[in-house]
């Protein structure tokens, strides 16, 4: 019986486990065989693609110094390791095709110089539904386009140097989506409209963050259904047109970037909607950010961008009604030829006393767009404090000591322990922005309890990171003692 | 012996609580699955090449939706791993029994429907005649004709005799414009005349609604005209395509346009798409994510990795 009952305590565990669907994890471990291609070693290969044919899913290829001048297949769950990314090279210029093809789920290739596809052909070519695979810290030069992914997913392609690839797409993602594209530089893209990182064709939830893009056709394009994507602190220079292009795309985060000396800064395009272009600093362009053919929705939201030294800094060439600025007190945008001072606060700014917003609104050239509150200093972090005092509930000065205007300032108090009966969590915001060194004091709602209790406290804004401060305190009645 | 029975009887009771409390979970999780269901995809299925038929639109549940994705990629992985002719007839006469289920025939029956998706492969004369002329040539690499086709595409357009004859039109109007603009000093009269005749190849539209005319073709890829830089935005066509023909098996896998020269011109003359497959008959079922099934034959296939017909 008592064999029974472990026997039943078992299935009990077993079972629940087995009613649900298992994703595996497939991510290649280090404990395959290692195989060595160049050098002086016994048993070493020559060509690296002998090694390739030679290897199972989980093996490990490492590459001496040399140059490899080949055109090769990777079909299998391998990794690929140069020995130095200046000096270990494949050279597939004697082929006809990409230098690199990849057919495998989890492949990695890191440590290379992949230069000179035959005219027709990438860098390096994804065949269709290669998913999880790396492509890390290479130079790839001198191709018909460095990097396509087709239908391929969960990729990285990081701290890549991109460089003299002609006539195509530096990184070309067709329908390929959660993808990260991470701190690669890509420079000097020439040719017939080429294009530093293009996603097309449904490409969704990518990570575009932290990339150098100069001399280029466009920089950042994406176009044609792609959606959901975070494109981040990348920095985007001197390209012949766009810095970055919404094409037919929709729900995408602009955030951070700095995107200088191009033609046009932003082309937001046909049919693009509901994205989100906030915090860039957006200079010396000829059109900073620049509308067409939207589909005439308000739902395009450009705020907290700093708009400097281009030549027109906002342009709205349909007749569509976006939105300029992130409400009251979150702002709008820095523009340089803001005409306006800043002597009110408020909603209707219509209280005496600055807040870092001009007083009147911006208008947009071209069409019925204005920034509701523009900002008086470009747009930066800034650094916030507060000192809580105990008393009737909670109150204390929120200062801003930083040295730029502080935006939608949020604070938040939480008691845990004691006995709390009113009052055990106040959120609130502040109904102004804060230029530097302005304080302003705020209190919390009634608070009725009793024992020891420990306060937390957090505070915000929208360019101010979050401060958390712990103290303990007594609660008695409506009156709290601070240690 | 009293002792004996109650002492059993606890065990027994012990024993089915236990299988009770193991089963439930997995009871639960089919309950969610099923609440689920409840929400409806539609699918938009046709039978291409039958005068008069129309579009009928089916509604399955997310969970028949998902069952007929990997139908398709069954189907896809049959075709696959197929070698000759009689297996790939036989993956296409199973399919349709398999489309027949979710009711993803266009109103056929299995038997119309089984013909209907090999009619043009099934002309012996014709296969013969073309194998002597092209069977053996290297430059069809890229092409295939009179076979059968099957595969699910994005960026996929099907486009009927009438469309082409339009867009045909449009580029011969088009051509008109730019000679008129280089030969002709005052060009308005002839730009008012052209735009007449522009509009009347609009009807097209209109024309193709009625669908009196249902052998086509596929188009695959498409382009965007704009007068800013760059003129010309290219959306290739994402998914498989697989034919069993004249010049044997071909497939394509990943992003790819048609490369029949000619485009074909869709809602507006800034937006073309690539033709990849003429005199197509059989069935199409549009996804509710906008990918685009189909199975049946062609006239002639072409397909191209990258756009090498400009615009």
């Amino acid at each position: 019986m008592a064999v029974g009952i472990i026997l039943l305590f078992i299935g009990t565990s077993i079972i629940p486990t087995l009613a649900q669907k298992i994703k595996k994890s497939s991510l290649p471990t280090s404990k395959g065989h290692w195989s060595y291609v160049g050098g002086n070693g016994p048993g070493n290969y020559t060509r690296i693609q002998d090694a390739i044919d030679n290897s199972s899913d989980r093996d490990t290829i490492f590459v001496f110094n040399g140059t490899y001048n080949e055109n090769i297949v990777i079909d299998k769950a391998i990794k690929l390791l140069g020995d130095n990314k200046n000096n270990t090279i494949i050279d597939g210029s004697s082929g006809n095709e990409s230098i690199i093809i990849i057919k495998a789920n989890e492949v990695y290739i890191g440590g290379f110089t992949v230069r000179n596809s035959s005219p027709f052909y990438r860098g390096i070519f994804f065949r269709p539904n290669c998913n999880g695979v790396s492509i890390i810290d290479n130079i790839i030069k001198n191709s018909r386009g460095a990097i396509l992914l087709q239908s391929s997913h969960n990729t990285n392609i990081s701290r890549n140097i991109i460089i003299d690839n002609y006539n195509n797409c530096d990184i070309d993602l067709i329908n390929s989506s959660d993808n990260t594209i991470c701190r690669n530089v890509v420079i000097h893209t020439s040719g017939v409209y080429p294009v530093s990182i293009s996603l097309s064709a449904n490409s969704c939830n990518n990570k575009i963050i932290g990339n150098t893009i100069n001399k280029s056709f466009y920089g950042i394009s994406v176009a044609f259904s792609s959606n959901y994507n975070k494109i981040y602190a990348n920095s985007i220079r001197n390209c012949e047109w766009y810095g970055i292009d919404l094409y037919g795309a929709s729900y995408n985060d602009v955030n951070s970037n700095s995107i200088s000396d191009n033609k046009w800064g932003v082309f937001v395009v046909w049919h693009s909607d509901h994205n989100n272009i906030n915090s860039n600093t957006i200079s010396n362009n000829i059109y900073g950010i620049r509308t067409e053919e939207t589909s005439n929705s308000t739902n395009n939201t450009f705020y907290h961008n700093n708009l400097f030294n281009n030549t027109i800094n906002a342009y709205v060439n349909d007749g569509s009604i976006n939105n300029w600025d992130n409400g009251y007190p979150s702002g709008g945008n820095y523009w340089d030829d803001y005409p306006g001072m800043d002597s009110f606060w408020g909603e209707n700014q219509d209280i005496n006393g600055s807040d870092g917003v001009g007083d009147f609104s911006m208008q947009i050239p071209g069409g019925q767009n204005q920034d509701r509150y523009p900002l008086i200093e470009p747009y930066g972090m800034t650094r916030l404090s507060f000192i809580p005092h105990g008393g009737l509930g909670i109150s204390g000065n929120i200062k801003n000591v930083g040295n730029t205007t502080a935006f939608r300032i949020c604070w938040e108090v939480t008691f845990n322990g004691g006995f709390v009966l009113l009052g055990r969590d106040t959120l609130r915001l502040i109904p102004k922005p804060l230029v530097p060194g302005e304080e302003f004091t705020v209190k919390s709602k009634t608070i009725l309890g009793f024992g020891k209790v420990t306060l937390t406290m957090m505070l915000w804004a929208d360019n101010a990171p979050v401060i958390v401060v712990k103290h303990n305190g007594t609660l008695l009645f409506f009156f709290l003692f601070i240690k | 012996m009293k002792e004996s029975v109650k002492s059993k009887t606890v065990v027994v009771s012990v024993i089915f609580l236990f299988i009770a409390l193991a089963v439930a979970p997995g009871i639960n999780v089919n309950v969610v699955n099923a609440s689920s269901d409840n929400d409806l995809v539609e699918f938009t299925t046709e039978a291409c090449g039958i005068p008069g038929l129309k579009p009928q639109t089916v509604k399955l549940t997310k969970q028949q939706a998902s069952d007929v994705e990997e139908l398709f990629d069954e189907i896809k992985n049959n075709l696959d791993n197929a070698t000759t002719k009689e297996e790939t007839v036989a993956i296409f006469d199973h399919a349709v029994v398999d489309l027949d289920e979710y009711g993803l025939l266009g109103g056929l029956s299995v038997e119309e429907a089984q013909r209907l998706v090999k009619r043009s492969y099934q002309n012996p004369q014709a296969m013969n005649l073309y194998n002597t002329m092209y069977g053996n040539c290297k430059i069809f690499n890229g092409s295939n004709f009179l076979c059968l086709i099957a595969g699910e595409t994005k960026v996929t357009r099907f486009y009927s005799v009438v469309e082409t004859g339009c867009s045909v039109l449009c580029y011969f109007l088009f051509g008109m414009y730019i000679v008129a603009h280089i030969f002709v000093d005052d060009p308005v009269v002839f730009y008012n005349i052209i735009s007449r005749l522009q509009a009347i190849s609009n009807l097209y539209h209109t024309v193709n609604s009625v669908r009196i005319i249902g052998t086509g073709g596929i188009a695959f890829g498409s382009s965007h005209y704009s007068e800013l830089p760059p003129p010309y935005r290219y959306n290739p066509a994402v998914g498989w395509i697989t034919t069993q023909g004249v010049i044997g098996k071909k497939s394509w896998n990943g992003s790819f346009y048609g490369g029949i020269l000619g485009l074909v011109t869709f809602d507006s003359s800034s937006y073309s798409y690539y033709i990849g497959a003429t005199g197509f008959l059989g069935i199409k079922v549009n996804m509710y994510d906008g990918s685009l099934f189909f199975l049946g034959s062609a006239f002639r296939v072409k397909i191209s990795p990258e756009n090498t017909l400009l615009p």
